[in-house]
Protein backbone atom coordinates (compact mmCIF):
# COMPACT_ATOMS: atom_id res chain seq x y z
CA UNK A 1 0.00 0.00 0.00
CA UNK A 2 2.66 2.36 1.06
CA UNK A 3 4.13 1.58 -2.20
CA UNK A 4 1.46 2.12 -4.14
CA UNK A 5 0.83 5.41 -2.43
CA UNK A 6 4.53 6.49 -3.10
CA UNK A 7 4.45 5.83 -6.74
CA UNK A 8 1.31 7.61 -7.19
CA UNK A 9 3.03 10.59 -5.73
CA UNK A 10 5.91 10.07 -8.10
CA UNK A 11 3.67 9.86 -11.35
CA UNK A 12 1.84 12.50 -10.12
CA UNK A 13 5.25 14.55 -9.66
CA UNK A 14 6.54 13.63 -13.26
CA UNK A 15 3.03 14.44 -14.78
CA UNK A 16 3.19 17.77 -13.43
CA UNK A 17 6.72 18.21 -14.13
CA UNK A 18 5.76 17.46 -17.71
CA UNK A 19 2.81 20.00 -17.71
CA UNK A 20 5.46 22.50 -16.89
CA UNK A 21 7.92 22.06 -19.54
CA UNK A 22 10.78 20.69 -16.88
CA UNK A 23 11.07 17.70 -19.62
CA UNK A 24 11.65 19.94 -22.44
CA UNK A 25 14.85 19.04 -24.22
CA UNK A 26 17.89 21.10 -23.96
CA UNK A 27 18.06 23.74 -26.68
CA UNK A 28 20.87 22.95 -29.10
CA UNK A 29 23.08 26.07 -30.94
CA UNK A 30 24.01 25.76 -34.17
CA UNK A 31 28.14 26.06 -34.34
CA UNK A 32 27.59 30.12 -35.38
CA UNK A 33 24.14 30.98 -33.46
CA UNK A 34 24.62 34.08 -31.59
CA UNK A 35 23.41 34.23 -28.07
CA UNK A 36 22.63 36.83 -25.03
CA UNK A 37 23.09 35.64 -21.77
CA UNK A 38 20.64 35.76 -18.82
CA UNK A 39 21.17 35.63 -15.30
CA UNK A 40 18.75 33.68 -13.25
CA UNK A 41 18.18 34.94 -9.52
CA UNK A 42 16.15 31.50 -9.10
CA UNK A 43 17.93 28.76 -10.19
CA UNK A 44 20.03 27.33 -12.97
CA UNK A 45 17.55 26.72 -15.34
CA UNK A 46 14.59 27.60 -17.53
CA UNK A 47 11.59 27.26 -19.91
CA UNK A 48 11.87 28.77 -23.15
CA UNK A 49 9.41 28.69 -25.50
CA UNK A 50 10.41 29.38 -29.42
CA UNK A 51 8.89 28.40 -32.80
CA UNK A 52 5.87 26.52 -30.94
CA UNK A 53 8.29 24.69 -29.11
CA UNK A 54 9.41 24.02 -25.12
CA UNK A 55 13.32 23.84 -24.95
CA UNK A 56 15.24 23.57 -21.59
CA UNK A 57 17.68 26.44 -21.07
CA UNK A 58 20.74 25.05 -18.69
CA UNK A 59 23.39 27.09 -16.80
CA UNK A 60 26.65 25.23 -17.82
CA UNK A 61 29.10 24.79 -15.35
CA UNK A 62 27.78 25.78 -12.03
CA UNK A 63 27.14 28.92 -12.69
CA UNK A 64 23.59 30.33 -12.87
CA UNK A 65 23.37 32.04 -16.51
CA UNK A 66 21.81 30.66 -19.56
CA UNK A 67 22.51 31.52 -22.71
CA UNK A 68 19.56 32.05 -25.05
CA UNK A 69 19.57 31.90 -29.08
CA UNK A 70 18.88 35.43 -30.38
CA UNK A 71 16.83 36.50 -33.63
CA UNK A 72 13.16 35.74 -32.81
CA UNK A 73 11.16 36.67 -29.60
CA UNK A 74 11.09 34.27 -27.14
CA UNK A 75 8.97 33.46 -24.43
CA UNK A 76 10.24 32.21 -20.97
CA UNK A 77 8.95 30.64 -18.25
CA UNK A 78 9.66 29.11 -14.93
CA UNK A 79 8.74 26.01 -12.60
CA UNK A 80 7.84 27.59 -9.42
CA UNK A 81 7.16 24.95 -6.12
CA UNK A 82 6.19 25.37 -2.58
CA UNK A 83 5.80 22.98 -0.05
CA UNK A 84 3.14 23.63 2.49
CA UNK A 85 2.41 21.93 5.82
CA UNK A 86 0.30 18.89 3.53
CA UNK A 87 -0.24 20.60 0.24
CA UNK A 88 2.25 21.54 -2.70
CA UNK A 89 1.48 24.81 -4.69
CA UNK A 90 2.63 24.94 -8.05
CA UNK A 91 2.92 27.64 -10.84
CA UNK A 92 4.57 28.76 -14.10
CA UNK A 93 4.60 32.41 -14.70
CA UNK A 94 6.02 33.02 -18.53
CA UNK A 95 7.24 36.42 -19.95
CA UNK A 96 8.39 37.18 -23.50
CA UNK A 97 10.96 39.61 -25.10
CA UNK A 98 13.32 39.68 -28.06
CA UNK A 99 17.08 38.75 -27.10
CA UNK A 100 19.69 41.13 -28.64
CA UNK A 101 23.14 39.84 -29.80
CA UNK A 102 25.35 39.75 -26.65
CA UNK A 103 23.27 41.42 -24.09
CA UNK A 104 23.31 40.41 -20.33
CA UNK A 105 19.90 40.18 -18.93
CA UNK A 106 19.14 39.63 -15.23
CA UNK A 107 15.83 37.50 -14.48
CA UNK A 108 14.10 37.13 -10.91
CA UNK A 109 10.57 35.50 -10.04
CA UNK A 110 8.22 36.52 -6.76
CA UNK A 111 4.78 35.49 -5.52
CA UNK A 112 3.27 38.60 -4.63
CA UNK A 113 -0.35 38.75 -3.31
CA UNK A 114 -0.29 34.82 -3.80
CA UNK A 115 0.43 35.28 -7.15
CA UNK A 116 3.55 33.86 -9.22
CA UNK A 117 5.85 36.63 -11.42
CA UNK A 118 8.85 36.09 -13.19
CA UNK A 119 10.69 39.88 -14.23
CA UNK A 120 13.75 40.73 -16.80
CA UNK A 121 15.81 43.83 -16.94
CA UNK A 122 18.96 44.41 -18.98
CA UNK A 123 22.42 44.91 -16.99
CA UNK A 124 23.58 48.37 -17.65
CA UNK A 125 26.51 49.31 -15.73
CA UNK A 126 26.04 53.18 -16.48
CA UNK A 127 22.69 53.04 -14.48
CA UNK A 128 22.03 53.93 -11.24
CA UNK A 129 21.10 50.98 -10.08
CA UNK A 130 23.24 48.78 -12.66
CA UNK A 131 20.05 47.52 -15.07
CA UNK A 132 18.18 49.20 -17.52
CA UNK A 133 14.05 48.14 -18.23
CA UNK A 134 13.88 45.95 -21.36
CA UNK A 135 11.64 47.50 -24.10
CA UNK A 136 10.47 44.01 -25.69
CA UNK A 137 9.34 42.99 -22.85
CA UNK A 138 5.44 41.52 -23.16
CA UNK A 139 3.34 38.63 -22.10
CA UNK A 140 3.91 35.56 -23.02
CA UNK A 141 3.30 34.61 -27.10
CA UNK A 142 4.33 31.26 -27.64
CA UNK A 143 2.32 27.70 -27.31
CA UNK A 144 2.75 24.35 -27.72
CA UNK A 145 0.82 22.86 -30.96
CA UNK A 146 -0.59 19.58 -30.11
CA UNK A 147 -2.74 17.32 -32.83
CA UNK B 1 -4.40 14.15 17.39
CA UNK B 2 -3.32 14.33 20.93
CA UNK B 3 0.24 15.25 19.67
CA UNK B 4 -1.27 17.86 16.93
CA UNK B 5 -3.21 19.38 20.32
CA UNK B 6 -0.33 19.48 22.35
CA UNK B 7 2.14 21.03 19.54
CA UNK B 8 -0.67 23.80 18.89
CA UNK B 9 -0.99 24.39 22.75
CA UNK B 10 2.93 24.90 23.13
CA UNK B 11 2.91 27.28 20.04
CA UNK B 12 0.53 29.28 21.57
CA UNK B 13 2.42 29.32 24.82
CA UNK B 14 5.81 29.66 23.48
CA UNK B 15 4.65 32.06 20.02
CA UNK B 16 5.40 30.38 17.17
CA UNK B 17 5.96 33.24 15.16
CA UNK B 18 9.48 33.54 13.16
CA UNK B 19 11.27 36.14 15.63
CA UNK B 20 13.76 38.32 13.48
CA UNK B 21 16.62 35.87 11.89
CA UNK B 22 18.92 34.90 9.45
CA UNK B 23 18.62 31.76 7.87
CA UNK B 24 15.56 30.94 5.03
CA UNK B 25 16.02 26.90 5.62
CA UNK B 26 15.52 27.64 9.10
CA UNK B 27 12.46 25.81 10.17
CA UNK B 28 10.78 29.13 11.53
CA UNK B 29 12.43 31.34 8.71
CA UNK B 30 14.37 33.90 8.91
CA UNK B 31 16.45 37.06 5.90
CA UNK B 32 18.38 36.45 3.06
CA UNK B 33 20.66 38.47 0.81
CA UNK B 34 21.33 37.72 -2.74
CA UNK B 35 23.50 39.90 -5.34
CA UNK B 36 21.76 41.33 -8.78
CA UNK B 37 23.89 43.28 -9.75
CA UNK B 38 27.24 45.26 -8.10
CA UNK B 39 25.00 48.13 -6.85
CA UNK B 40 21.59 46.03 -6.31
CA UNK B 41 20.99 43.57 -3.59
CA UNK B 42 17.67 41.26 -3.13
CA UNK B 43 16.62 41.33 0.43
CA UNK B 44 14.49 38.63 1.65
CA UNK B 45 12.42 37.72 4.80
CA UNK B 46 10.85 34.16 5.15
CA UNK B 47 8.33 33.80 7.90
CA UNK B 48 6.02 30.94 8.79
CA UNK B 49 2.09 30.33 9.06
CA UNK B 50 2.08 32.40 12.83
CA UNK B 51 3.99 35.59 11.67
CA UNK B 52 1.62 38.30 10.32
CA UNK B 53 2.66 40.34 6.47
CA UNK B 54 2.93 44.00 8.23
CA UNK B 55 6.07 42.10 10.79
CA UNK B 56 7.43 40.21 7.78
CA UNK B 57 7.73 43.29 6.24
CA UNK B 58 9.01 45.19 9.20
CA UNK B 59 12.08 42.76 9.34
CA UNK B 60 12.48 43.29 5.93
CA UNK B 61 12.85 46.20 5.84
CA UNK B 62 15.31 45.76 9.35
CA UNK B 63 17.31 43.88 7.00
CA UNK B 64 18.04 46.35 4.58
CA UNK B 65 19.00 48.72 7.14
CA UNK B 66 21.70 46.37 8.79
CA UNK B 67 23.04 45.56 5.31
CA UNK B 68 23.23 49.32 4.73
CA UNK B 69 24.96 49.32 7.78
CA UNK B 70 27.24 46.07 7.32
CA UNK B 71 28.21 48.40 4.15
CA UNK B 72 29.01 51.82 5.93
CA UNK B 73 26.17 53.40 3.80
CA UNK B 74 24.03 56.08 5.37
CA UNK B 75 21.15 55.95 2.96
CA UNK B 76 19.51 53.33 1.03
CA UNK B 77 16.64 52.98 -1.77
CA UNK B 78 14.61 50.05 -1.87
CA UNK B 79 12.42 48.90 -5.60
CA UNK B 80 9.51 46.79 -5.11
CA UNK B 81 10.72 44.52 -8.39
CA UNK B 82 13.34 44.36 -10.87
CA UNK B 83 11.59 46.45 -13.47
CA UNK B 84 10.60 49.29 -11.00
CA UNK B 85 14.98 49.29 -10.04
CA UNK B 86 15.53 49.92 -13.65
CA UNK B 87 12.78 52.74 -14.05
CA UNK B 88 13.75 54.35 -10.53
CA UNK B 89 10.50 53.54 -8.93
CA UNK B 90 10.98 53.44 -5.15
CA UNK B 91 9.53 52.22 -2.67
CA UNK B 92 9.30 52.49 1.04
CA UNK B 93 7.92 49.42 2.44
CA UNK B 94 9.05 45.91 1.03
CA UNK B 95 6.71 43.53 -1.28
CA UNK B 96 4.99 40.56 0.56
CA UNK B 97 3.37 37.11 -0.86
CA UNK B 98 1.82 34.67 1.08
CA UNK B 99 2.19 30.84 0.12
CA UNK B 100 0.12 28.42 2.38
CA UNK B 101 -0.55 31.53 4.20
CA UNK B 102 3.30 31.65 5.45
CA UNK B 103 4.37 35.25 3.70
CA UNK B 104 7.75 36.30 2.75
CA UNK B 105 8.43 40.14 2.03
CA UNK B 106 11.26 41.04 -0.39
CA UNK B 107 13.08 44.47 -2.12
CA UNK B 108 15.88 45.53 -3.96
CA UNK B 109 18.27 47.56 -2.21
CA UNK B 110 20.56 50.25 -3.51
CA UNK B 111 22.84 51.61 -1.03
CA UNK B 112 23.88 55.31 -1.15
CA UNK B 113 26.42 57.45 0.21
CA UNK B 114 24.58 60.81 0.05
CA UNK B 115 20.93 61.85 0.34
CA UNK B 116 18.66 61.20 -2.67
CA UNK B 117 14.92 61.68 -2.88
CA UNK B 118 13.21 58.71 -1.52
CA UNK B 119 15.66 57.31 0.41
CA UNK B 120 15.41 55.48 3.95
CA UNK B 121 17.99 57.17 6.45
CA UNK B 122 19.76 53.85 7.71
CA UNK B 123 20.35 55.03 11.30
CA UNK B 124 16.91 55.67 11.23
CA UNK B 125 15.34 52.28 10.90
CA UNK B 126 18.18 50.79 13.21
CA UNK B 127 17.07 52.58 16.12
CA UNK B 128 13.51 50.96 15.60
CA UNK B 129 15.15 47.82 15.41
CA UNK B 130 16.74 48.05 18.79
CA UNK B 131 13.62 50.14 20.03
CA UNK B 132 12.07 46.59 19.29
CA UNK B 133 15.14 44.22 20.44
CA UNK B 134 14.87 46.01 24.06
CA UNK B 135 11.07 45.71 24.58
CA UNK B 136 9.28 48.58 22.35
CA UNK B 137 5.99 48.80 21.64
CA UNK B 138 7.31 46.62 18.19
CA UNK B 139 9.08 43.89 19.97
CA UNK B 140 10.68 40.88 18.05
Amino acid sequence: MIITKMSYKILVALLTLTLFGCGSPRYKFAPDEESASIKLLYGDQITMCRDDQLYSLKASDNSNIVKVPIGKRVSLGTYMSYSGYDVTYRCMPFLSFLPEENAKYISDSNVINNKCYIDLVKENPNSNTGVSFENSLSNRDCYVKSR
Amino acid sequence: MKKITILALFCIISGCSTPYQSGQFSMTGGHNNFPVTDKLEKIIFYANGYTDQSVTKKYALFRSAEYANEKNMPYFIMYPSLSSAALDKKTHTPTVGSVDNKPAAFCYVLLLENYQHGAIETKVILSQLNASKNGGADQI
